[in-house]
């Protein structure tokens, strides 16, 4: 299946292409008003595109009406009916269709056993807990048997505790219905530990299409690169310099070779500015100063996580994160050094924040 | 220099108990979040310490002062709620000199004290900017710094980050942290968010129905969580827990279940009373969990092992959980980002013995390992 849509809609939508493949489980991914939902509304029917086509399949679908493009959406606040049991809830799409009485219960019951809510159907959705109310939601998208399910933000009001719990179950069960799945989230935690790919929106534009291990790992930009991952990547500003051979990052706070793992092509001639990202995983800290590699700086916070702790540090004028275990010995204001995973660590283009293009090693 | 002291504070709406019996002291210039649950009476007991509720019983005192009959504005505290009580027309100034100006502090000090104030919130370049117009961060660092400005004995937080962005949180969190280390106010955070209260608190008040259950610096909250509700609330992802019996013998003491026996003898002492009713739970953190592959392993595994399959695995970037269910059993593990799961996959599960923890299954009856 190919579901291709291409608009021109200038507020929301700018000119975007996305291709979902079958079967797959893809994540859109942005901001509040990035335009994730309104794309799965388009997909869905429920809005017009100002220009460019959808299909689902090989079938132009702009001018199907929502019910006939074979398409199921679960929102974000479930839209339950309160005054129906879970059965009569997933039974309504089918006795609107007029599909036979029995084949209905047959049905229902089915997909209520697969989702394990199938001995509470004679029950009002007022009695669910949380997880059991978005698995009814759910069974009632499933009964169709829709090509296509679009989730809105399905966990988004739901308890912190829960929704930790509720990922898993839902990645799973998502895994099981084994159908094409687009899923929108404002929570970068959600799209990288869920999707199968993910699309990075930001105002309306695609940043990037990719596996989220791709995306963690190579970011295309500085907004991918700070939208993934919490604690969120470090941006540092500093010289560049292609000598003899070598690849130099400097700054007035330290000097950082790194030909071995990130050597810039030398076509690109003298010293430039460039942003260097390095995540807070892969910095690593000692309380001595143990090689050239270290770079001292100035403890400005510690907050302990319970099996780890975050601490800010003064780089020079950049405040710099590392995720670290232990740190109740580091005092604000005490000194500390730093050590870069370079194998990790990217550059971007300071002007135009675009990643730089390194040559092999 | 205020320390703040609750005795036997009982609050009631109607048949509801709000806050059951709390006692707690709070020392001068401390930092002590109230975490809990929605309905666990975190914010109660903070509307009963600014006089936005009266105790039913029980008495607090600032100092040696009890301050239950006096009025919330003459008890020298400072209030920033969830949203951002700000005067949005004024600018940033105006609002940070609201406070000395009321007080009819001369307009050189208001001046003097705005700019310090400014500068220590990094708030500089928007103090002559209408507040409406500031980023989220800056509104609460506004509504932070017009009720330092003033001095207050107590500085009362209610969920001060709760409707900021996940970045800006992150940030604020960070800065609220530097902010409490420099000021050195006695200050009293209410928050659900476990997170929150970690990384900010001297000490923890953790509640659960009105009552509180441990009151301990973050890591000893952590680390040794006084009953199983503390345990599940703090840490995320949460603690995994195993239905277990006690067995014991005259000079040992096992935990067993189906799949393990666990030899608890050096915490026998401790076990014995509980011989009457064996059933306990073991508790073990994600992290305190192995996971490892069955076709990794040249035999089945001898010890305090599991075997299961793989459910789900989550990357989070920095290391990746996985889920293992052993027979009905859920149990999450955190791993290394490089570690790589496949859904289905046969492992084998063992822990860190030195790691586990002994509850009743009453989750409000204390720990017993």
């Amino acid at each position: 299946m190919n579901i291709t849509k291409r608009y021109g809609s200038k507020t929301v939508l700018d000119n975007i292409s996305l291709e979902v493949r079958d079967k797959e489980f893809f994540v859109l991914a942005g901001p509040p008003g990035a335009g994730a939902t309104t794309i799965l509304r388009i997909v869905a029917g429920l809005e017009v595109p100002d220009s460019g086509e959808v299909y689902i399949g090989e079938q132009l679908v702009n001018d199907l009406e929502p019910k006939d493009r074979d398409v199921a959406m679960v929102f974000e606040n479930l839209a339950l009916y309160p005054n129906k049991t879970g059965f009569k809830n997933i039974a309504f799409p089918l006795r609107q269709k007029k599909v036979p009485e029995n084949e209905i219960t047959e049905r229902v019951n089915e997909v209520a056993r697969l989702l394990k809510i199938d001995h509470i159907l004679d029950r009002y959705p007022r009695t669910y807990s949380g997880g059991e109310l978005q698995r009814l939601a759910l069974a009632r998208a499933m009964v169709r048997r829709p090509k296509v399910y679009l989730l809105d933000q399905p966990l988004a009001n739901i308890d912190a505790l829960i929704r930790a719990n509720m990922r898993s179950e839902l990645k799973r069960l998502v895994r099981e219905i084994g159908q094409t799945i687009i899923y929108t989230t404002h929570d970068q935690l959600e799209a990288f530990s869920m999707g199968e790919r993910i699309a990075i929106l930001n105002g309306g534009m695609i940043r990037q299409v990719d596996a989220p291990s791709a995306i963690y790992e190579r970011p295309k930009d500085k907004f991918v690169a700070s939208f993934m991952g919490s604690p969120r990547m470090n941006f540092i500003e500093c010289r560049c310099e292609v000598k003899n051979g070598r690849t130099i990052l400097a700054q007035e706070s330290f000097s950082l070779d790194v030909t071995n793992s990130r050597p810039l092509s030398t076509s690109d001639g003298g010293p430039s500015d460039l942003t260097l990202e390095i995540r807070p995983e892969n910095i690593s800290i000692h309380l001595d100063n143990r090689s050239d590699e270290s770079m001292e700086a100035t403890v400005y916070v510690v907050e302990p996580m319970g099996s780890r702790a975050l601490l800010s540090a003064h780089l020079g004028k950049n405040l710099v994160k590392a995720l670290i275990h232990g740190g109740s010995d580091l005092k604000p204001g005490g000194k500390v050094w730093l050590e870069f995973d370079k194998n990790k660590l990217h550059l971007f283009d300071k002007e135009t924040l675009q990643a730089l293009a390194t040559r092999p090693v | 220099m205020t320390k703040v002291i609750i005795k036997g504070l009982t609050k009631q709406f109607g048949k509801l108990t709000a806050v059951q019996n709390l006692d707690l002291d709070v020392k001068d210039k401390e930092f002590v979040s109230l975490l809990g649950p929605s309905g666990c009476g975190k914010t109660t007991t903070l509307n009963c310490l600014s006089g936005l509720e009266t105790p039913t019983t029980g008495d607090i005192f600032f100092d040696d002062q009890r301050i239950n009959d006096i009025p919330s504005k003459d008890r020298g505290i400072g209030l920033v709620f969830q949203s951002y009580a700000i005067f949005t027309h004024m600018t940033t100034f105006d609002n940070l000199a609201f406070g000395l100006k009321i007080r009819g502090t001369p307009q050189l000090e208001i001046k003097r004290e705005v700019e310090r104030m400014a500068e220590f919130l990094d708030i500089k370049e928007v103090l002559h900017e209408k507040a409406g117009k500031l980023s989220l961060t800056n509104m609460q660092k506004t509504a932070i710094g017009r009720t330092l400005i003033i001095r207050p004995k107590v500085l009362l937080l209610d969920e001060p980050l709760s409707n900021l962005d996940a970045e800006s949180r992150n940030v604020m969190r960070t800065e609220l942290k530097r902010l409490q280390k420099e000021v050195e106010q006695t200050t009293i955070f209410v928050t659900h968010d476990q997170l929150e209260a970690l990384t900010l608190s001297d000490r923890i008040a953790v509640m659960s129905a009105g009552r509180l259950q441990q009151y301990d610096t973050p890591e000893t909250v952590y680390n040794h969580p006084e009953n199983k509700f503390v345990a599940n609330f703090i840490g995320s992802p949460s603690m995994n827990f195993i239905d277990c019996s006690l067995k014991l013998s005259d000079e040992r003491a096992y935990l067993v279940n189906e799949r393990f026996t666990l030899d608890l003898t050096s915490g026998r002492d401790r076990l014995t009373e509980f011989a009457n009713s064996p059933e306990l739970v073991l508790g073990i953190r994600p992290e305190h969990l192995n996971v490892t592959s069955l076709s990794d392993l040249p035999t089945q595994p001898k010890g305090s092992h599991m075997s299961g399959s793989v459910f789900m695995t989550e990357p989070l970037g920095y290391e990746n959980i996985v889920s293992v269910q052993v027979d009905g059993l859920m149990l999450k593990a955190t791993v290394p980002a490089t570690s790589s799961f496949e859904v289905n996959e046969k492992v084998s599960v063992t822990f860190d013995e030195d790691h586990a923890h002994v509850f009743s299954k009453n989750g409000e009856e204390p720990a017993i390992i």
